[in-house]
């Protein structure tokens, strides 16, 4: 990633447009717009984007409950009060409870896993925060663990993993229902999605 | 000569998925024949993709595809068999994982190799049916074959004779037996008793159908996993990633998988 830049662009030009290259979708076409963005902004635009980088690496953390990224450990959920802290819901990635938080229908507490089993890539089970939700069970009376991994192959290796794990020291291991989404088409399901649907139909 | 035509349809066996993009999927799939081929799913990821649960890995299924610039773009595609067996159980799905990272290890891009994808095929079958204990060494065993590294099993590599009934060695680094006479220096040698070998002949040479009715006693199964992997680690030139999961996977079914766990997660 590291290109030569002609003699006639400035040093810290090169070095800023080298650094956006570095970031995910970022060409070298785009890191040069960016760049030079970056130059016709407000000094104190740029002061509060450079703030902002910083603080961001420097005040984040890991709750040290349910491992979600957060400013204050125990974080914001972990440490609210009118929370059911008799279940536990396990998700891959934090973005997974933002998603979870939108539906309002959850009033319990969170772990997140920080990835999923994916073996041909080298992530095993040691790789993710397994061994955390293991202590964090230890002394504190869990009633349901949900598990949310994506119905995935690899969020389904996962999900059995933690169930094997989990069995003997939860009485209640619960799997996220699989079946159609809203507005979607029966012609396009497949037939997993479908069989599980049916298995799971509800009377109306 | 005819252009290849744009569209294509073609069933394949989905080895593995990888996401690109907002919402995409690249695909490494094995066909029938084609051989080993990637594509990309566009929206795949999406909840409402007409394509997403009928492209994931382990799936058999049937895909209409367009030549692309680089990449073949995957237009439609209508799972045919979904194997949830093994799916939903932990132990054949780790077996499944590991087969399919070992097709993906061994084959080359683009070249087609219908033995390959018809014991691929059966493999997933026997996995989500009965899934017999032989079936891992014969699928190790006959994807060596397939790739061109059959193992030699009746000479000796070294001095070309004829094996006599007995306990031999088996040396990875040449490819096959060795007889009691033959010392070569600076190949790794690993013990072949006279069961193993006769075995790895059985295995080489019958169908799936009388294979996974063999009994194989515990010590003739460790013999030729420890062969299988000595024999596809010098094939490969590097460690099958997945051996390591499917190992954790069968140790927390014998003993309790929490202090396994905890073992290998203190020394990491």
């Amino acid at each position: 990633m590291n290109y030569e830049f002609l003699p006639s662009v400035a040093a810290p030009l090169a070095r800023v447009i080298q650094e956006f290259h570095k970031l995910p979708g970022i060409g070298p076409k785009s890191a040069q717009r960016l760049a030079y963005y970056l130059i016709r902004m407000p000094a104190e635009e740029a002061q509060s984007l450079a703030e902002a980088i910083l603080a961001v690496k420097e005040r984040v953390t890991f709750c040290n409950i349910c491992q979600n990224i957060t400013e204050n450990s125990p974080c914001y959920l972990c440490s609210h009060e009118s929370r059911d802290r008799s279940r536990i819901c396990v998700v891959e990635e934090p973005m997974d409870v933002l998603s979870l938080e939108r539906t309002q229908a959850y009033k319990g507490l969170y772990h997140v896993l920080h990835g999923v089993i994916s073996p041909a890539s080298g992530i095993g089970p040691e790789n993710l925060k397994i061994r955390e939700l293991l202590e964090r069970l230890k002394g504190n009376d869990v009633q349901e663990i949900i598990l949310a991994t994506n119905p995935s192959l690899e969020g389904e290796s996962t999900a059995m993993y933690v169930h094997r794990l989990l069995s003997p020291l939860v009485s209640h291991i619960t799997r996220l229902a699989r079946g159609l989404p809203v507005g979607s088409d029966l012609e396009y399901a497949d037939e997993v999605t479908l069989s599980r649907a049916l298995e799971g139909r509800q009377e109306v | 000569m005819t252009t290849p035509p744009k569209i294509y349809k073609t069933e394949a066996i989905v080895l593995k998925h990888f996401a690109i993009g907002e919402a995409d999927y690249l695909l490494t799939m094995y066909t029938p024949n084609g051989g080993k081929l990637r594509a990309v799913a566009k929206g795949a990821r999406r909840v409402k993709s007409k394509l997403g649960g009928h492209l994931e890995p382990l799936m058999r299924t049937s895909v209409l595809m367009t030549r692309g610039q680089n990449l073949d773009n995957i237009n439609q595609a209508e799972v045919m068999e979904g194997f949830r067996v093994v799916r939903e159980d932990l132990d054949r799905l780790s077996r499944a994982l590991y087969i399919s990272e070992l097709v993906d290890a061994i084959t080359p891009d683009e070249q087609p190799n219908y033995p390959i994808y018809r014991l691929l095929f059966e493999a997933m079958r026997s996995l989500n049916e009965n899934a017999a204990p032989s079936l891992m060494p014969y699928f190790q065993l006959r994807l060596l074959d397939y790739s061109g590294f059959m193992p030699e099993l009746y000479k000796c590599v070294e001095c070309g004779s004829t094996l006599a009934p007995g306990h031999h060695r088996f040396t990875p680094d040449r490819g096959g037996s060795l007889c009691d006479s033959c010392h070569p220096l600076n190949v790794s040698v690993l013990p072949l008793s006279l069961d193993t070998l006769k075995v790895l002949r059985f295995l080489q040479r019958e169908t799936y159908a009388n294979i996974e009715r063999l009994h194989l006693e515990q010590g003739t199964l460790l013999e030729l996993e420890r062969l299988m992997e000595a024999l596809l680690r010098h094939v490969l030139d590097r460690e099958v990633k997945a051996t390591r999961f499917l190992n954790q996977v069968a140790q927390g079914r014998t003993s309790d998988g929490i202090s396994t766990l905890t073992a290998s997660n203190t020394k990491g």
